[in-house]
């Protein structure tokens, strides 16, 4: 059966939304004699601002809809590594490109649509500032396909076998703060 | 029960195309909870409308549209339903049930009460009209949404309902077609046969097997016969009676009955108190029928 990951503009939006540090970086660095600071800022703020929009959407819709599902958590990891990889991998190589010409521009552009679509086919764009922020920890699912969780437990008590939670995508979940989900 | 005592209500799909199964759960709404909740009432409130207690279900029988039936989970047959029922994490996935709608083979809902439990509640699709996606917010939300006009609706009960023990059937021709019932009896059903050989002994049930192997009425009746706790108790004598009284052609060989080969399928409709005789004419010739249906009286 033809099945898709469903959701694809909340995954671009959150994949966006996992490189808005970067975005604020090249912003704060600039792009002397390629784009001037003004018009810099409005896209650095915009690539920042839609993306948080979207996903602040999807999750409202989703508790509009009660778009829930109860899910087997009793195998799962923590996934601290995966912040390691983003910044190792993602962050700091794009921040160490200088932008001053067209061609340095051209290929910093390229090399963030190429880690787009590498993180998009992996199904990375869990690995967001925003839940972070939040407080937010990430779980995979390990007898789930290894579907992501977004949670603020500091652990998965392991007589935990079942969790109801909130689908952001078909492979990310979130359990949402101060949400009563009458686990 | 109310359907705040359910901690969620979650619904799916079986497809088969080209030959492969697919089991996924799809997003739904509130609206679409509520459709399928009123399902599962409408199901309990025409099965314990249903008089007397829920009948073993028997495949060898011949069921009305609607039956109050029951049969255990464990039951060797039920193996697609077991496997159903224990898969904890079915995937979730965004499918266009529009374009699949004829591979379709059933839909369920996942009821999970807030004590624990677990119920799956599956039918055969009639129709899937009662779905439609809202393409202008699809992007955001793409739960199936449901619609509240009287054009579009879901069937008005499930076929079967799978507890964690059992599994309560309404409608036998949905839950006939769904588990697949011939094909698994049929699948073991020579090896069913030779089992009874320790059950009854002095019937030749080995030579009976490679018959029942190949024929799918013989199979359900070897199921059947084989789910009686009475076959031990079994007279040779009164069976021989019963066989000659209606016409079964059976002789004997090292100790043991062998029916006719032509005779194969009567002789196990006795076994499955199937076959019987009315003799209430004022001449000596009886009248032998065959019962589809059967039902004990006490």
């Amino acid at each position: 059966m033809k099945t898709n990951e469903g959701l694809p503009l909340v995954k671009f939006m959150m994949l966006l939304s996992s490189m808005a540090p970067l975005f604020l970086l090249v912003g704060i660095r600039g792009m002397d004699g390629v784009v001037e600071d003004n018009h810099l800022w409005i896209a650095v703020l915009l690539l920042l601002i839609i993306p948080f929009v979207v996903i602040k959407l999807r999750i409202h819709f989703a508790r509009k809809s009660n778009d829930v599902f109860v899910l087997d958590v009793s195998e799962t990891k923590n996934n601290k590594e995966y912040l390691f990889t983003y910044l190792f991998t993602v962050l700091l190589p794009l921040y160490s490109v200088s932008i001053n010409d067209n061609r340095e521009f051209g290929a910093m552009f390229f090399a963030i649509c190429f880690v787009i679509f590498v993180l998009w086919n992996m199904n990375l764009h869990f690995v967001n500032i925003l839940f972070a922020a939040q407080g937010y920890r990430v779980y995979t699912i390990e007898s789930f396909d290894s579907a992501i969780l977004l949670t603020t437990r500091s652990t998965i008590p392991k007589n935990l076998n079942e969790i109801k939670v909130h689908r952001l995508s078909n492979s990310v979940f979130i359990e949402l703060k101060k949400y009563n989900y009458a686990n | 029960m109310p359907i705040e005592d359910y901690r969620n209500i979650e619904f799916g799909i079986c497809t088969i195309i080209e030959g492969e199964q697919t089991v996924v759960r799809i997003p739904i709404d509130d609206s679409v909870r509520q459709f399928l909740y009123d399902m599962h009432e409408e199901f309990y409130n025409t099965y314990f409308g249903i008089e007397g207690e829920p009948e073993q279900y028997q495949a060898s029988e011949k069921y009305g549209a609607t039956e109050k039936l029951i049969i255990p989970l464990n039951n060797e047959h039920l193996q697609s339903l077991r496997d159903l029922y224990n898969q904890n994490n079915i995937p979730i996935a965004d499918v266009e049930i529009g374009q699949i709608a004829n591979s379709i083979t059933y839909y369920f809902a996942i009821f999970r009460h807030n004590n624990g439990s677990k119920q799956i509640a599956v039918k055969r699709p009639s129709t899937f009209k009662g779905l439609l996606r809202k393409k202008l917010i699809r992007f955001i939300d793409d739960t199936l949404q449901g619609i509240g006009d009287n054009v579009f609706k879901l069937d008005n009960d499930f076929d079967f309902v799978i507890h964690q023990n059992n599994v309560d059937i309404l409608h036998p021709t949905g839950f006939n077609f769904i588990a697949n019932i011939e094909d698994e009896i049929l699948r073991s059903a020579a090896d069913a046969t030779r089992q009874l050989a320790v059950r009854i002994q002095f019937v030749n049930f080995n030579y009976l097997a490679d018959f029942v192997g190949h024929s799918k009425t013989a199979a359900k009746l070897i199921a059947s016969i084989k789910s009686r706790d009475d076959l031990e108790r079994t007279s040779q004598e009164k069976l021989l009676l019963k066989c000659t009284r209606i016409g079964v052609v059976v002789r004997e060989e090292n100790g043991q009955l062998i029916p006719d080969e032509a005779h194969i399928v009567r002789f196990l409709e006795i076994l499955d108190r199937r076959g019987y005789d009315f003799d209430i004419l004022d001449d000596d010739i009886p009248e032998i029928y065959v019962a589809a249906s059967r039902k004990r009286v006490r």
